[in-house]
């Protein structure tokens, strides 16, 4: 059986007293590609930002490695690509792509490995643009950046939130086959999208989250169609109440 | 040219105090322009202002209390703190945007300092060189508080560096809280600010903080030559504007804010002529 990476137990969350997260419980082991998938609003983000200590939940436990939250410290194991990553970069932006990349050894107080550094660099075609500025950059590559730096530390888990936004039909399917590449080198991957039809096939377990967590199996399981029918009811059902 | 070597000679503690902020401003100037907060320091030379007349208030009746090194900086800090927190609190209760909230507090205490002057007989020449600067009020203790200032700013900056880029990019990292490198930003930018202003004048002190700057972003290839450049021309536009003023008999603030428009003029001519 596989080591337990994240253990979320009973969690809600609330802004300002409207409950965003209710009652969400779920497992992320080793080796394991979960996809979050539900509607806008529907608290993916949310559940992100818990699981990494920016927002305090109102009730429940996140557990990274057994740990506690409040006790756990060793954060460079965790790769994190932001929702809208690359939103603060503008044309002002003094950052190369190499000093951009260097920047986790050193809020982690890490030394880089040189060589896996180089490997990263390779894997993410980013060896021409290593001395140009973030500004200088277009979307996908700023998003490539933002995932080497992620990798930089050899975490053992990647978590992307919504990563594919803002990226043609192209990009985004060579971005797809680099996560499944990852993931096939042994990454443990979090991928919170709204985009169901990207998800590829080496995605192995799928959790469906609006306020609650309506589903969370197998990507076979969510393949059966009774399964889809009932999270897709209560998706609409409730994508429909919002309107 | 003997009197302009003997006016220099006058004006060392002021030329020397400028060389140092100059290297230090460096050092803050480019991430206060990536954090979109280039107003920041026009705003706290109004409140800077209010502490400054009250610590003239203060030693007019204790004329012997300001004697002591550093004795001004307690309340500089405490006016400094309780004019951050009317905005924080106006900012929380009225649900105001931070700039507004800022903009009320600022200008009372503006407003505030304007009143304190006219009752208690503060209006003279001393006042007018806080408001446009001069390089002949800086003494030598403003000359070795610059000093120890630019040491501070680098140290701070060697600790805090890369959390103060990384906010350019992002808004939050897990496992890094970004709380202690913001405030000692901040902290240093007023401590940079509070003593510019003989230099500069409360009403271009802040203009050390954005030409220069925009210089340095908008030239320099990675982050070392952003500061390596912006530095350089904070020197040369001090220096510049040292002999400038001397030799055209205008202020010295304005003479330095002339100079670094120029080599603004010159960046804008060239990219004109490149493409």
């Amino acid at each position: 059986m596989n080591q337990t990476i994240l253990k979320v137990e009973h969690l809600s969350f609330a802004y300002d007293g409207s409950l965003v997260l209710n009652d969400i419980n779920f497992e992320i082991e080793q080796g394991d590609f979960l996809a979050i998938i539900g509607p806008n609003g529907g608290g993916k983000s949310t559940l992100i930002r818990c699981i990494l200590g920016f927002l305090k939940p109102i009730k429940g436990k996140i557990l990274w490695w057994g740990k506690e939250l409040k006790n756990f410290k060793e954060w460079y194991k965790l790769g994190y690509v932001p929702q809208r990553a690359g939103d603060l970069i503008d044309f002002l932006t003094p950052l190369t792509v190499k000093e951009f990349l260097s920047l986790p050894a050193k809020w982690y107080h890490k030394s880089l490995d040189k060589s896996y550094l180089e490997e990263v660099i390779h894997l993410l075609g980013l060896q021409n643009l290593l001395n140009q500025k973030l500004g200088k950059l277009s979307y996908g590559q700023l998003q490539r950046a933002y995932i080497g730096r992620s990798l930089i530390l050899k975490p053992e888990v990647l978590i992307l939130d919504e990563p594919s936004v803002g990226l043609d039909f192209f990009s985004q399917e060579r971005f797809y086959k680099l996560l499944e590449s990852l993931h096939q080198k042994g990454l443990t991957i979090l991928l919170i999208t709204h985009e169901t039809w990207l998800i590829t096939k080496s995605v192995n377990k799928i959790a469906c989250i609006n306020k609650n967590l309506f589903f969370h199996g197998t990507h076979e399981e969510f393949c059966t169609v009774s399964q889809q029918k009932d999270f897709y009811s209560d998706y609409h059902r409730i994508e429909h109440s919002h309107w | 040219m003997t009197e302009l070597w003997l006016s220099l000679g006058l004006l060392k503690y002021g030329l020397l105090a400028g060389v140092f902020l100059g290297i230090s401003f460096a050092f803050t100037s480019p991430f206060l322009i990536l954090k979109r907060n280039s107003l920041f320091p026009h705003a706290l030379t109004h409140v800077l202002f209010l502490a400054i007349i009250l610590i003239s208030i203060i030693s007019e009746y204790f004329p012997d209390i300001f004697t002591y090194p550093l004795l001004e900086y307690p309340i500089m800090g405490l006016v400094t703190s309780f004019c951050t927190s009317l905005i924080f609190v106006l900012k929380r209760t009225f649900r105001l945007y931070e700039d507004t909230a800022t903009s009320i507090i600022t200008s009372l205490a503006l407003g505030i300092a304007l009143i304190l002057i006219t009752k208690t007989s503060q209006y003279d020449t001393r006042l007018l060189s806080y408001l446009f600067g001069s390089l002949l009020t800086v003494t030598s203790k403003d000359m070795f508080n610059s000093l120890w200032i630019a040491c501070l700013t680098l140290l701070v900056f060697y600790k805090y560096y890369p959390l103060w880029i990384t906010q350019t990019t992002d808004h939050e990292i897990p496992g890094v809280n970004f709380k202690w490198a913001n405030f000692l930003f901040l902290a240093i930018l007023t401590l940079q600010v509070f003593i510019s202003i003989k230099l500069m004048g409360v009403l271009l002190v802040s203009s050390l903080f954005v030409f220069t700057s925009v210089l340095g972003l908008k030239t320099g290839n990675n982050v070392k030559q952003t500061i390596f450049l912006t530095g350089l021309t904070n020197l040369f536009s001090i220096l510049a504007g040292t002999i400038v003023s001397l030799v055209w008999d205008i202020p010295f603030s304005s003479a330095v804010v002339l100079c670094m428009s120029f080599w603004l003029l010159i960046l804008f001519v060239l990219k004109i002529w490149r493409t």
